[in-house]
Order: structure tokens, then sequence, then C-alpha cells
């Protein structure tokens, strides 16, 4: 099938030619924590929030229809090994936002110059 | 797109780090070409989530579709100005509980990015001056 001179599909599910439902990211980010923080660029997400060293708030643009959704991400620094680490302890992802932080190898809270998530459901 | 930002301190949160909210550029468009909903759709699905959180049982948590799809089924309420489409990002983003009670000092700002520290220097110490 082609499809052309249209900028926008709305469909409920998409299925590959054997019947298996492809699944995509519901929202995305691209930022930096060091300096001001800044978003790169970034797919149903409102704002980010700094909430201090290595703490990131991301607000979508509309709400993710369940809670039990997969997020990945990853963190760079120029100086130490960072990683992505998911909510709170004892929380689950949030439907509107989500908080997450970057931890370096050391096990402290550090600023990442570029971080990127993405939620699939 | 916008040099806006917004700074913030949470009352349920005091010994935190003030916050700094960072609107994407992508919404903005949005916003300022009049594609958002009314600002209660997203407070019923805060609420809604709230709730399950408060009773235990987010983990299982899904929004009544009713009201998950008027996020893009309800009337759209025109394009905003970007001063507008901030006030409307604050509504959204930042819990109630900073902009919608009276405190006994300002809870937050709308200020511009260079208003913003870039050095992060004794970041987690970050105060917002009444």
């Amino acid at each position: 099938m082609e499809i052309s001179s249209m900028s926008t599909i709305k469909v409920d599910a998409i299925q590959n030619t054997s019947g298996v439902e492809v699944y995509t990211a519901k929202a995305w980010v691209n930022f930096n924590q060091q300096g001001t923080q800044a978003i790169r660029a970034d797919g149903n997400v409102s704002s980010i929030t700094d909430g201090g060293v290595g703490i990131t708030t991301v607000s979508y643009s509309s709400a993710l229809s369940s809670a039990n959704y997969a997020l990945s991400g990853t963190a760079t620094n120029n100086t130490a090994r960072t990683g992505m680490i998911g909510p709170r302890e004892g929380e689950t992802f949030g439907t509107t936002a989500v908080w997450v932080h970057v931890q370096n190898d050391a096990g402290t809270f550090a600023d990442s110059q570029l971080a990127s998530l993405e939620m699939i459901l | 797109m916008t040099d806006y930002r917004v700074i913030f301190d949470d009352p349920d949160a005091l010994d935190e780090p003030t916050k700094v909210l960072v609107p994407s550029d992508r919404w903005m468009k949005e916003a300022m070409e009049g594609n958002l909903p009314p600002i209660t759709v997203y407070w019923d699905l805060q609420d809604d989530e709230q709730k399950a959180i408060a009773e235990g049982r987010h983990d299982k948590f899904e929004h009544d579709p009713e009201k998950y799809m008027k996020q893009f089924t309800a009337p759209r309420i025109g394009p905003l100005t970007e001063e507008e489409a901030i006030e409307y990002l604050i509504m959204k983003d930042i819990p109630r509980r900073v902009w919608s009670k009276q405190h006994n000092r300002p809870m937050f700002k709308i200020v511009t990015k260079d208003q913003v520290p870039s050095d992060r220097t004794f970041r987690n110490a970050w105060r917002l001056v009444a």
C-alpha cells in the first residue's frame, strides 16, 4: 500500500503483514540537565521540570491511558559514567508525568548533558 | 521558541530545592495554534490518578476511556498568546497546591531563561526569593 499527500494517519492499532501489533513510543524526549536544563527535541512532552541535581520530571502533552507502560532511558556525563533511574522508591509511572533521576557509578545524583527517555505502551 | 521559565517551590516539600519548569517548544506551538482542550480535561485525569494513588491501586491504574479520549475530542479552546500558554502550562504541569492556594510568600514566579542561574554549583540549595 502506498500513501501519499497525507500528513497524519489516525488508526487504533498498527499491525505488520503477519498480524503482529507494532508498538510505538507514546512519548519521548532528549534533554540536557547541565547548566539551565533544556529540551533538545520531544514528542508528546509539554515540559520538563528541573528538580535539583540529576532530577527531572517529564510532563506529557497528552496523558497516557495506563500507568503500566515501559520506560527506558539513557544518560551520559562528561566526567563519570551515568545511568537513568526511574521513579522514586515505591512509586509507579505517572500517566501525566514521570519523575526520573540520573545517577553516576558512585551512586551519586549527577547532571547529564545528554539524557533521553522513551515511553512505550 | 519561548524564553519563559517557571520557578516554583512545592509547599508540601519545602526542604527540596526550587524547581524550574522548562516548556517544550513543540507544545508551545500547539498551544499558540489553538490545539489544546479545556484545562479541566487534564484536571479530571489528574484527579482520577491521584485518587487511585491514595487508594493504593495505582499499579493497575488505567484511565476511564471516555475521559481519556476527551484530550483529543473535546472542542479546542483556540489560539493562546505566549503568556497565556505559559499560564495554561502552569495549571497543567505544576501541582495545584503550588498555585491555587494562598501562601505566606509567593510559591512560583514566571521568569525569563536568562534569569535562571546556569551555574549549578549548590543547585540543591536553590531557594525562591520572595
